[in-house]
């Protein structure tokens, strides 16, 4: 007789980012509430059914990757010929494929792929580090919007513009070329910006040639 | 170091005010990229459709929690109307009352509230741009084809019977 599934809670843990629940179990489909294991017959309903755990409606839309064989981890072939080249990083491991950065032999298991670009993990974390590589990037400054604000909300005190529409004219002129938003945007804010913090110059400079004059 | 192109996104659910900002979903060539906006800066998130296993939404209690709310600024202005005598105060509380009688419709229009929460093999991230079950159905339809597109094709839930079993006790039997 067939042992029962442990349909028991475990809850996961570590550090995880914000928004990221851990309470499921890689590879079985879970109650999305508490991590109660589900039957597959729980999954894909064109409506929500409730959890025999928690009692919470939820709704399991599941896709082939669900029930996908998870590949191996490559872990690098053992170095057997001393003829043979090894990684630079694993001195007891076969390479495999050259950094197409540095040109350093890498092995299976140092060997970083994106989009078809073999990198070694240091000209990874370089990319990463200095914002070369757009696909892993995962916080961008709106230095747009900051100029924006820097020229606009000062009006409302008047006098801090003084200040401020230097600091934003500088700051769109900076950053003009500054990879902004990964989704489509215009430069309608910087323009702005500058149009606000050139005009508040003027008007400062009237009121300090009217001021002199008198 | 080579500077990858910058990839071109279509939007899969416009930015919706959350309690920390702006989120929205957008469409790449290979993934789905999450958006959290503050106003002045942008994280990002990256769901690759060859690694989603699945789309999951839990029923909340937040319709309930809105309509108990402005149910009850509803009431507070309208209880006190049949013993008003001034024409001015009434007009004012029906202004007042007038506010959470449409939060309340239209909180009962949008349907049920969800959490949705995309899941690969290594986590169950939030979507918070979706928070209502229409919203749900709306989102799924519109990334399916691009998840199945890279996967291969539809699961059916026979194949989940077969592979995780029933618990009504039916075998994993085509249907």
């Amino acid at each position: 007789m067939a042992a029962a599934p442990d349909r028991t809670i475990r809850r996961g843990a570590g550090k995880r980012s914000p928004g990221q629940l851990t309470h499921f179990r890689p590879g079985e489909p879970t109650c999305p509430s508490c991590g109660w294991v589900l039957g597959g017959d729980e999954l894909q309903t064109a409506t929500p059914i409730p959890c025999e755990q928690c009692g919470v409606e939820f709704i399991f839309h599941a896709f082939p990757a669900m029930i996908r064989e998870r590949a191996a981890i490559r872990t690098g072939e053992k170095l057997s010929d001393t003829a043979e080249a090894s990684c630079y990083y694993h001195v007891d491991k076969v390479a495999e494929v050259t950094c197409e950065e540095c040109g350093r032999f890498i092995c299976g298991l140092c060997d970083l792929e994106l989009d078809g670009t073999h990198l070694c993990p240091a000209c990874f974390q370089t990319g990463v580090t200095n914002k070369k590589i757009a696909k892993v990037e995962n916080r961008r400054t709106l230095h747009d919007s900051v100029a924006l604000s820097t020229a606009v909300l000062p009006m409302l005190t008047v006098y801090f513009t003084l200040l401020t529409a230097p600091i934003a004219l500088f700051l769109s002129i900076r950053h003009w070329n500054t990879p902004g938003s990964i989704l489509p945007r215009t430069k309608i804010r910087f323009i702005f910006a500058i149009l606000i913090s050139l005009a508040q110059l003027v008007v400062w400079g009237i009121v300090f040639v009217h001021l002199f004059n008198l | 170091m080579k500077n990858a192109d910058q990839p071109a996104y279509r939007k899969i659910l416009r930015f919706k005010g959350t309690p920390f900002g702006r989120s929205g979903v957008f469409a790449g060539d290979d993934h789905l990229l999450l958006v959290n906006s503050t106003g002045y800066a942008e994280d990002y998130r990256r769901f690759f459709y060859n690694e989603i296993e699945a789309v999951t939404a839990r029923r909340t209690h937040r319709r309930r929690n809105i309509a108990l709310v402005a149910g009850a600024f509803f009431l507070l202005c309208v209880i006190p109307l049949p013993w008003m005598r001034d024409p001015e105060g009434i007009g004012v509380l029906v202004f007042f009352a007038f506010f959470p009688f449409v939060i309340l419709i239209w909180n009962q229009l949008l349907g049920p509230t969800v959490q949705c929460a995309i899941r690969t093999s290594a986590s169950l991230q939030i979507i918070p741009t979706v928070t209502r079950l229409r919203t749900y159905w709306k989102f799924l339809e519109r990334i399916r084809p691009l998840i199945e597109g890279q996967q291969g094709g539809r699961l059916e839930q026979f194949q989940l019977i077969a592979r995780f079993g029933a618990k009504s006790g039916t075998t994993g039997t085509p249907q």
